[in-house]
């Protein structure tokens, strides 16, 4: 985690406004589109992204570093209040498999910095590089918002594999992409 | 602290994806609890997975008033009255219909008589010293609110104060001399440090002297927890090299064993998982030589 998002979380959990409004500007570009994308509609995505700061900010006591870093913990916040404005079962509705592809990428965004703009072209190129069953539960797990037993029901696995999948899923990943930040 | 059980693992991978189910997240949960370094590390690794996952999505962005509606939600979380709310919503319901039907209709009067006329005129210096009064009486507000909020803001920052003294003056504090492990030569030779970490809290201070890096490299901070080291950070000293840092939660007093320093590339250790650079300060935690008895 970077200095500055040390210094910020702590100055939320002191009550600093400014600090809150810092991370505001910095994350919402990063956690927005995840809102968009699990909930599939713009309004619902805008009543998560208040939610997602009201949390952050009732919340932020229980930050702890030792488990990851600020963004992380922000995207858990983001993905909890986007999945339970998903109805159960209503994944049709969300944006489906093929979505790493590069074609829709920032077409909504003007303000996009080159940097976020190339590493979301390297993550989906690394993403692309995955085994197929991997990228899938990486895909029905973070953007469709589905459990273990539901991605399971789906890839006619058993769940303990679908587990095992994740974790060498994530550990790819890493691998291709060991070392970036978001910016 | 806990064994370390592979089984978490995936727990901890479907934790960062948020998939995890509610009897696993309490397992996990508990087991974290009990201190697992090996399983934080792992959480760490599949958070920085999900954060790259989340940088994929297709880039879209809220409108600008979106952000004002996220900072009034936090307001109203605080309990704190929103500016105008009230007037807003009496004049909402004052002009709603019902109750402006009730407004009861006077008799027509007569041309006024010069008693009525003074009447007017006491009327409107009435008025008008009403209004100057107001208006008075609504700076004064204005002034004692913003003598409020430093107050508060002052009393903030003194418990703020006091918690970090607290650390300083924890009779079971621990403390680290950071010295360099080798020799050190050029002109980051002189940095020095020393660390002071309170187990209750989990917070610790350093301060570090002569800690300006060359232009191109930056000094970080590690925790060594066991035997994982973990970054807390780039230091950014001040112009005269001097930095002091305030570490929220620096750690488990179970695994805490050590701060240390590495001179790095500008910006920090390229590998996440470890200094990339030589290791210019090093410091094992010891009990304070005041000793538990003080307290």
């Amino acid at each position: 985690m970077s200095e500055s998002d040390f210094e910020r979380i702590r100055g939320v959990q002191e009550g600093d406004r400014d600090a809150v409004a810092a991370l505001y500007d910095r994350y919402t570009p990063l956690l927005y589109p995840l809102l968009v994308r699990i909930t599939g509609d713009r309004n619902e995505a805008d009543e998560a992204l208040v939610e997602v700061w009201t949390r952050a900010w009732r919340e932020a006591r229980g930050y702890d570093p030792n488990r990851g870093t600020v963004a992380a913990w922000l995207l858990g916040i983001a993905r909890a209040c986007a999945v339970r404005r998903v109805p159960a079962g209503a994944v049709s509705g969300r944006r489906g498999a093929g979505d790493f592809d590069a074609g829709a990428a920032h077409a909504d965004d003007p303000d996009d910095s080159p940097g976020r703009r190339q590493l979301a072209e390297r993550v989906r190129r690394a993403l692309g590089a995955l085994e197929p069953k991997h990228r899938r539960v990486l895909e029905s797990s973070f953007f469709d918002g589905l459990s273990t037993p539901e991605i399971a029901g789906r890839m006619n696995a058993p769940a303990v594999m679908v587990r095992s999948w994740t974790r060498q899923a994530l550990a790819r990943l890493r691998e291709l992409l060991p070392s970036e930040e978001w910016a | 602290m806990s064994a370390h059980k592979e089984e978490m693992v995936e727990l901890c991978a479907a934790y960062a994806l948020g998939t995890i189910e509610e009897k696993d997240r309490k397992r996990l949960e508990a087991h974290l609890a009990d201190g697992c370094a090996e399983c934080e590390t792992a959480l760490r690794e599949f958070g920085y997975g999900a954060t790259l996952l989340a940088a994929s999505a297709p880039r879209v962005l809220p409108l600008p008033g979106l952000r004002e509606r996220a900072f009034a939600a936090l307001s109203s979380e605080e309990g704190a009255p929103q500016p105008g709310t009230r007037e807003r919503g009496a004049a909402v319901s004052g002009g709603s219909g019902a109750e402006g039907a009730k407004v009861l209709r006077l008799p027509r009067k007569g041309r006024p008589g010069w008693f009525a006329w003074t009447g007017w005129i006491a009327a409107a210096i009435l008025l008008v010293s009403s209004g100057t009064f107001y208006e008075s009486t609504g700076r004064l507000r204005a002034i004692l609110r913003a003598r409020e909020a430093d107050l508060n803001s002052t009393a903030r920052d003194l418990a703020v104060e006091r918690q970090w003294s607290g650390v300083l003056a924890s009779p079971i504090a621990r403390v680290a001399d950071l010295a360099p492990p080798a020799p050190l030569a050029g002109e980051t030779s002189g940095i020095r440090g020393r660390a002071v970490y309170d187990p209750a809290s989990r917070r610790a201070v350093i301060v570090l002297t002569n800690a300006a890096a060359p232009d191109s490299q930056s000094f970080q901070l590690w925790a060594l927890r066991g035997l994982s080291p973990t970054s807390l950070g780039v230091i950014h000293p001040d112009e005269h090299g001097a930095a002091v840092l305030r570490l929220e939660s620096a750690g488990e007093p179970t695994t805490l064993t050590a701060f240390a320093v590495s001179l790095e590339p500008k910006g920090g250790s390229p590998a996440r998982t470890g200094p990339s650079g030589p290791v210019v300060l090093m410091g094992p935690l010891r009990e304070s030589p005041r000793g538990p008895s003080r307290g």
